[in-house]
């Protein structure tokens, strides 16, 4: 039985059909064609899920990884680089296996990314938190020795 | 469903389209929307004209807006509407639809 219908005017109901920016209709293209890598297009890493906010002291990092719990996560910095990794979620059961779904687009699966910090940070002093969905990941930064200054004398 | 406040939307805020399961079981179907960083003050679910609206507003943001889910559903007469409920759990919206009473099965005896 299919209780959600095809809406007749999907077409302005649909957040899908609303103007996408190009970079975002062409980077939605080329993830159809995994051999293809878009980053050589748009430089970087495209498809990062991390956001790095660099602040007056700390380094905060965002990793969106909803329906989890925190025993899924795994993080490790060395140096300035951190590496994030989510295994595989610990709420899939094998009931899973028996639903009925009609619709399935959300991704469970291990996920692993690392990135380089554009500061230097005090890694043995990383904290780290799952709240709703996000984990948010704080970073202390090694603060930046002043420049000394001297005054040369010409004789 | 309940009566809530005008929900508002950032008006600079980047629209993302969050990622479902729908999942039909015997007494209804379940909707589970992927919201990170949303939570049940920031939800919004609404029916109007047989369409359910989902909006939640997250802390995330993409290149310095703020970001907001939105996805609609058109709902057949099949579905229970007042009965509707929702929870939220580690940044997944989870909505069960009933199933009305026109759609339930009847079965009819046979004298």
């Amino acid at each position: 039985m299919n209780m959600l219908t095809r809406s007749r005017n999907h077409r302005s109901l649909n957040p899908d059909y609303a103007a996408l920016p190009f970079e975002e209709l062409v980077k939605s293209v080329f993830n159809y064609f995994p051999g293809f890598r878009s980053d050589l297009v748009f430089g970087g890493q495209v498809n990062s899920k991390l956001e790095v906010e660099v602040k007056d002291k700390t380094v905060e990092v965002k990793f969106p990884c909803p329906g989890r719990c925190k025993d899924d996560f795994e993080l490790e910095v060395v140096g300035d680089f951190l590496t994030v990794k989510a295994v595989k979620c610990c709420k899939n059961t094998e009931e899973d296996g028996k639903k009925h779904y009609v619709v399935r687009e959300r991704i469970c699966e291990t996920y692993e990314e690392s990135v380089k910090l554009p500061v230097p940070v005090k890694g043995a002093e990383t904290k780290a938190k799952y709240v709703h969905g996000v984990l948010e990941i704080s970073i202390p930064r090694i603060e930046e020795e002043k420049p000394s200054t001297h005054i040369v004398k010409i004789n | 469903m309940e009566d809530k406040k005008c929900f508002s939307v950032p008006e600079n805020a980047v629209e993302v389209r969050p990622a479902v399961d729908i999942v039909e079981e015997d007494c209804g179907v379940k909707i589970m929307f992927e919201v990170p960083g949303a939570n049940a003050d920031t939800i919004d679910v609404s029916v109007a004209e047989g369409i359910l609206t989902m909006r939640a507003c997250s802390t995330l943001k993409r290149n310095g807006f703020p970001v907001c889910y939105q996805r609609s559903f058109q709902l057949s007469d099949m579905v229970d509407v007042k009965g509707i409920s929702g929870k939220t759990c580690d940044g997944v919206l989870t909505l069960c639809l009933p199933k009305s009473e026109r759609a339930s099965v009847h079965r009819i005896k046979v004298d």
